[in-house]
């Protein structure tokens, strides 16, 4: 079966579920944007796959296909309408189960079984005319070109087209009034409101010929008292058609596939989380699809995080955008500077984007380089659940065995404020090494920490410091800028925070 | 129908020209100007404010509202009473729309007769305005106006208003009760579909004398079927379908209604503009100021002109401020140093709201004036006396500039009104330096007052390009003009007069000048 996530080893929606959720999703906040999600979709199903990272640099790939054709509004304007038609399909079979009387059953399935494969030749025609650039949509393509050109399918849907226009020629009358109510089966497509409508249209002229009433006198899924009425006159008058419906709804079951309903899930998750990080661009935030790389150079413009930024542009609060470069032969980024500064939120933006990437999304940040990676560790120190600082300190201890042994030459590695429950002397030492052995195994480290010492270590560290200044409000702002790590001028460090130095605002210019 | 008063046919505006609306409202001291424009009516106001701060590039636009705005003036009377009218007409509506919402009832047939009520109001406005506009067919003599008119006779004819009327009078008579025909297919899993009401019709109940009648029209007729209303679950469903097809044809009118009332909104927005131009022009006029309309070139003309004023000044203080003259020719940058209160706010003050009036299409407060469009207007004045060192000031400073710069392009003009002065003087001329290099590299014309005596005067030295010199004049008596004079950046120690003005009691106050420092000193605001 055709995946959006995996080029082969597909897995099964059921599958997907057993995941477990990744260690360091919590760290990054993203089971908060998960959560958030999920309830601006309605969609709570769909968590699991948040789970699915992709393990290589083919399946990073192959998920990015998938999202730049999702991207192109023509593509996705196809998919859009494959998910809702198939969407309908689902639907009608799920009355179909639902109802009660067993014509109606019938009728239902049969709806059930045209809308299904009408909507998988609607997505073959419109593919022919655009064809789709991503291996998961050109594969599917061809699989339900397949499928609808095999006899067993093409005689099903002849016998359901036939039964469903039968029942779309029938038409009745009925007239209203206080006193009596009657039944007949003279239909009048005279319309009261178009002419009205066409009379009026000086002013709006926007109309179709027919609208249908907003609202059904009779939304439920089963036949009114009114409605079983008429269908009782009617059958008199068609008896044969109502024998033929029976007969092919005996015979004919669900044709609905397990696997294109997983199909439809995973379309559903890439396409709602495109649109979600996307409207951020409407806050006037950056959202870009990352340049995945094989080497470790990386470059990070305008990141933010984007948990914090969702809630900050609900509050109407400002978000602070970051820069974060790092040349190949760079080993690690070290963030020191105060507290407060906004270390923990870049490291989460660090983390966010690293995430995004391997899921194929496009990250927050305004231009982005990334060295593919098929791990994320993290480590933020916890408060909670500390017995006693000795036994807070051999948990940690403890947990950073087990990440050395997994650690990597992919993997990205995010510590946060380490060792601080241990002397200052002992913390520094204990990070000089446990860096020395992250880097013998060539894993990307981001680490922040109070101990500047260790931004001073090596050529090889890229250094950004927290600027926290103050306006006497005693409000901070969290720009993070890459220096050596101590302190410069003061008019200095806020010229080139907001960006306003000669060759910042020529390209800021130059760049409309 | 479009109403195509303000913006030309076709015209759309791309992105905000000036999107720091406050700070120039603020820094230009436009209240007053707005009130002129207002006379006390709070929607004029807003609309005013709205477009006078929503500066056009389109020049053909612009153009346009200039020529519509010449008519306008010229038939001030007319505008007022137009503007009346569709003020009244939208205050009727919204006010019949007030009360529908506090007795909001979700039975259908009731929302049918709301849509019917609403129509008929409608339909009365429209008339209202439709015997204004024939009242006043003629006075204009510009072809907008005069389009507007002829475009608006032929989409109201008397046939369409009488048709309106006659379908609300119709629809209201229904209010007795009536008779609906509806026609469907079969869809979906055997519901119904392709609902379609046939027709509505006048349905008198039978007075109970009357048996005859009452029997031969409950007779059925031949392949007719009786829908029993003894069985209380079919009765219910008939009235349901009954609702759903009122509420369909209520529905028809929505559009229409929305449509007609969208109309009305627009031309009251539009005509607000014209009758707040009218107001603040024949104010103007009574006062004696000088008044022109631009000339807005395709070029890129420098702001020049003769006798530009202040105008939101000479409105407060209600006499006319002193003049100056701007001799653009190719400057990009302008630097205006010298004596406290001796004018410089206000000068750049004027330049910046004869260019905002200008290129809004209104006429400017000055003799005569040429100009061209800037893709952007931007003000950064210091927004406290407080000019001392301080931190938090510089960073407010410039996080506003950043902000500034985030939206600016190339070939903006932007008004600098002591900026970087929260700093040391050193650090101020070194960001000033940068700053402004980077604009004048950008073709950003800039005005920018300054005290950075280092920085202004080390410009005079290198005999910068495109750069003119301006200080506030003063006499040889040591008395101020107001007038702008061409010159090497003087010495004057900030504040330092000001010190010793107080210290010996002369000190009197801006109140008469129009004020140096704006925030706390312009009290107009």
């Amino acid at each position: 079966m055709i995946s959006l996530f995996w080029p082969e080893d597909t897995m099964t929606y059921e599958d997907v579920c057993t995941i477990p959720e990744p260690s360091f999703f919590r760290d990054l906040n993203l089971d908060q944007y998960a959560a958030e999600w999920a309830e601006s979709y309605d969609d709570r199903e769909l968590i699991p796959y948040f789970y699915c990272e992709a393990k290589s640099y083919d399946v990073a790939k192959y998920r990015q296909e998938v999202i730049r054709d999702l991207s192109d509004p023509e593509i996705s304007e196809i998919i859009d309408d494959f998910v809702s038609k198939i969407g309908e399909a689902v639907r009608c079979r799920q009355c179909a189960d639902n109802v009660l009387e067993a014509s109606q059953k019938y009728k239902w399935n049969t709806d059930c079984i045209l809308q299904y494969y009408q909507a998988m030749e609607d997505l073959c025609v419109a593919f022919n005319r655009v064809p789709p650039k991503s291996r998961a949509f050109y594969a599917l393509h061809q699989e339900l070109f397949r499928l609808l050109n095999t006899s067993a399918v093409r005689r099903l849907r002849v016998t359901a087209k036939t039964i469903h226009d039968e029942f779309e020629k029938m038409r009745f009358h009925i007239s209203i009034n206080k006193d009596k109510a009657t039944f007949d089966l003279s239909y009048n497509p005279a319309d009261y409101c178009a002419p009205l409508r066409l009379a009026l249209a000086n002013t709006i002229a926007e109309d179709e010929v027919f609208v249908p009433f907003r609202d059904h006198p009779f939304p439920a899924m089963d036949v009114s008292p009114l409605e079983s009425f008429i269908l009782k006159q009617l059958e008199k008058e068609n008896r044969q058609v109502f024998l033929q419906l029976t007969s092919f709804g005996e015979r004919c079951g669900n044709v609905l596939s397990q696997d294109v309903l997983d199909l439809l899930r995973e379309i559903r998750f890439f396409r709602d989380n495109l649109n979600f990080l996307n409207k951020m661009k409407d806050e006037g935030l950056p959202i870009v699809m990352p340049l995945l790389v094989k080497d470790k150079e990386l470059y990070l413009d305008n990141c933010y995080d984007f948990v914090l930024a969702l809630r900050n542009t609900k509050a109407k609060r400002e978000v602070i955008l970051n820069d974060i470069m790092k040349a190949n032969f760079e080993k690690a980024i070290i963030v020191t500077g105060p507290n407060q500064g906004g270390k923990t939120t870049l490291a989460r933006a660090f983390g966010q984007c690293f995430y995004f990437g391997m899921m194929g999304l496009p990250v927050p940040a305004g231009v982005c380089k990334l060295p593919y990676i098929t791990n994320i560790f993290t480590h933020f120190a916890n408060e909670e659940g500390a017995d006693g600082v000795d036994g807070r300190l051999a948990n940690e201890i403890t947990r950073i065995r087990d990440m050395l042994s997994q650690v990597d030459h992919r993997s990205i590695v995010i510590l946060n404020e380490l060792f601080t429950s241990a002397p200052t002397i002992d913390a520094l030492a204990m990070s000089r090494d446990l860096l020395k052995r992250l880097l013998a195994n060539n894993a990307i480290c981001f680490y922040v920490t109070h101990t500047y010492e260790i931004a001073l270590d090596s050529e090889d560290y890229v250094s950004l410091v927290a600027t926290v200044v103050e306006d006497g409000t005693c409000r901070r702002t969290y720009r993070i800028v890459r220096k050596r790590a101590d302190g410069v001028a003061y008019a200095n460090s806020i010229v080139s925070k907001y960006k306003l130095d000669y060759s910042h605002i020529n390209y800021r210019l130059h760049r409309k | 129908m479009k109403v195509q008063l303000l913006n030309r046919p076709g015209f759309t505006q791309e992105g905000d020209i000036a999107p720091f609306k406050n700070d120039l409202c603020q820094d230009l001291v436009l209240e007053p100007i707005l009130q002129a424009m207002a006379k006390g009516d709070n929607y004029v106001y807003q609309q005013c404010k709205q477009i006078l701060l929503s500066p056009l590039t389109d020049r053909e636009n612009l153009l346009h509202r200039q020529s519509a705005l010449r008519d306008a003036i010229r038939n001030t009377k007319t505008i007022l009473s137009l503007y009346a009218t569709v003020a009244e007409v939208v205050t009727d509506i919204s006010n019949f729309r007030t009360s529908q919402r506090k007795n909001g009832n979700p039975l259908p047939s009731v929302r049918l007769m709301t849509a019917i009520e609403q129509l008929d109001v409608l339909a009365k406005g429209l008339e209202r305005l439709k015997g204004e506009i024939v009242n006043t067919y003629g006075h204009f003599t510009g072809t907008i106006f005069r389009d507007f008119y002829d475009e608006f006779l032929m989409e109201f004819n008397a046939e369409f208003v009488q048709l309106v009327h006659e379908k609300a009078a119709l629809l209201k008579a229904i209010d007795e009760g009536g008779e609906i025909q509806i026609s469907g297919t079969i869809g979906n899993g055997l519901k119904t579909d392709g609902l379609v009401v046939n027709a509505l019709s006048e349905y008198r109940t039978k007075r109970k004398f009357d048996i005859m009648e009452s029997l031969f029209s409950t007779k059925i007729k031949k392949n007719e079927i009786r829908i029993s209303y003894e069985d209380l679950q079919l009765y219910r469903d008939c009235i349901d379908l009954q609702n759903a097809g009122l509420l369909h044809v209520a529905s028809t009118f929505d559009g229409f209604s929305m449509g007609l009332m969208k109309l009305f909104n627009t031309l009251r927005q539009q005509l607000a503009f014209f009758h707040g131009c009218c107001n603040l022009y024949n104010h103007m006029k009574n006062m004696c100021f000088p008044v022109c309309f631009p000339e807005v070139t395709a070029e890129k003309h420098a702001i020049t002109g003769h006798g530009i004023y202040d105008l939101g000044v000479a409105i407060r203080d209600l006499k006319m401020p002193m003049a100056n003259d701007i001799e653009g020719d190719d400057t990009l940058t302008y630097l205006i140093t010298g004596t406290n209160h001796g004018g410089k706010t206000t000068f750049i003050r004027s330049a910046a709201i004869a260019q905002l009036m200008a290129q809004s299409g209104m006429f400017v407060p000055a003799h005569d004036m040429i100009t061209r469009i800037f893709p952007g207007i931007y003000t950064h004045f210091v927004r406290n006396e407080d000019v001392t060192m301080n931190a938090g000031k510089l960073e407010e400073e410039l996080q506003r500039l950043s902000k500034i710069v985030d939206h600016m392009q190339a070939e903006s003009v932007i008004f600098l009104n002591e900026s970087f002065a929260t700093t040391s003087e050193r650090d101020g001329a070194a960001i000033a330096e940068d700053i402004l290099k980077a604009f004048s590299d950008n073709e950003v014309t800039t005005f920018f007052v300054t005290h950075i005596y280092a920085f202004a005067k080390k410009a005079y030295d290198e005999e910068r390009p495109r750069t003119q010199f301006l200080q506030a004049e003063r006499t040889s008596e040591g008395e101020r003009t107001y007038i702008m004079r061409h010159g090497e950046p003087g010495t004057t120690g900030y504040g330092m007069e000001l010190y010793n003005d107080i210290l010996d009691g002369t000190y009197s106050g801006n109140k008469n000048t129009g004020g140096d420092t704006p925030g706390n000193a312009d009290g107009g605001t």
